[in-house]
């Protein structure tokens, strides 16, 4: 899956998160899935409408992630996201 | 907040008091519900709490299952009396003590009468001769523990609710699933008036406790949006019901970001 820098994600409202036992969790019924908190600021930013080159950046001001590393990981967990269903890619496509 | 007052609603309290024959030596009673919070309306009633070991004295008395209520019609105003042992009332600091916060919890913990009560002790007000003995009992409360197992049972409501929609929708169940959005959406709402400072149980103040605790401009816009949907969703045509259920799911998921971290 390739990913446009100025590409949106919608995230599905049916998707919960959710901490339990102090770890961000994403629940769908009775699918469960455990977020680091890289994957946690991740899944916030697409909520809330970054683009794809806004999450990478985020990523890499805000932890100890290379900005290498920030895209790499930004683009890992959407495609994760959206092969879960939970997401989908809006906007342009490369 | 004083504890001390001479009157509620107008009424003298040593007045009211006098009625069960209060205050008397083994019974701590106070004043509390709607007209002692600030909000209570032309027909609101005078709510007195009676905490010790003797039941009521009044002709229209009834028992629930700890507490007895005596009912009076006086000073232009109905008047109840609630009398709760002093054990049950020990028996439920002790309980409120015990939850873990965090941790799943228990069904029907306490009864909306017991929530009542605790909420209602922390607002309370008595007369000048009983302050001491009433901040006493207060003390034996841990209200801001109280607050937030009242964030996490809202939020375990929305939770349940979440997954009703969600299935409705599926299910094509619309307009089902339209008034449980809304009703998610009431829950989330109460969740966020907890988590800044709420500790009244009550479903029927909501908006006043939002107008209270709310300030922030666009949760109260989209609450008010989504409680009051266009008529026209009756019609339960799809993409509609869609649409209002898929708003009503981003504004309790953005609700609950900022309330969870309260009770984790």
């Amino acid at each position: 899956m390739q990913l446009d820098a100025q590409a949106t994600i919608r995230c599905d409202p049916r998707i919960q998160r959710r901490r339990y036992q102090g770890s961000p969790w994403l629940v769908f019924h009775h699918h469960w899935v455990e977020l680091d908190s890289v994957a946690d600021r991740i899944w916030s930013a697409c909520r809330h409408g970054s683009t794809v080159e806004q999450i990478a950046m985020e990523i890499a001001s805000s932890t100890p992630c290379s900005l290498a590393e920030g895209v790499a990981a930004t683009a890992a967990l959407i495609c994760f996201f959206v092969e879960q269903g939970f997401a989908e890619i809006i906007g342009p496509t490369p | 907040m004083s504890a001390s007052v001479q009157e509620v609603a107008g009424a003298d309290c040593k007045s009211i008091l006098r009625l069960e024959g209060l205050p008397d030596e083994s019974t701590v009673s106070y004043f509390s519900g709607s007209l002692v919070a600030g909000h209570g309306n032309a027909w609101s009633d005078i709510d007195v709490y009676a905490i010790g070991d003797r039941g009521p004295i009044g002709p229209n008395a009834f028992k629930q299952r700890t507490e007895t209520v005596s009912v009076h019609f006086a000073f232009a105003r109905r008047i109840d009396f609630e009398f709760w042992p002093r054990a049950g009332v020990a028996e439920l600091a002790d309980r409120l003590r015990d939850v873990q916060i965090g941790t799943p919890l228990q069904d029907e913990l306490f009864s909306t009468a017991e929530e009542a009560l605790i909420h209602r002790l922390k607002i309370g007000v008595t007369t000048h001769d009983q302050v001491q003995r009433f901040e006493t009992l207060r003390l034996t409360f841990d209200f801001e523990k109280f607050r937030a197992y009242l964030v996490q049972k809202s939020l375990r409501a929305v939770d349940h609710l979440v997954e009703d929609v969600s299935g409705m929708m599926e299910s094509k169940q619309f307009l089902t699933a339209v008034f449980t959005a809304r009703s998610m959406v009431d829950f989330a709402v109460d969740a966020y008036c907890h988590s800044q400072g709420n500790t009244d149980p009550s479903k029927k103040w909501r908006i006043i406790h939002l107008q209270h605790y709310c300030r922030d401009d666009d949760i109260r816009s989209r609450y008010f949006g989504l409680a009051l949907p266009a008529s026209s969703l009756c019609e339960a045509e799809p993409g509609a019901c869609r649409r209002y259920t898929d708003s009503c799911l981003y504004f309790i998921n953005d609700i609950v970001d900022l309330v969870q971290p309260q009770c984790s």
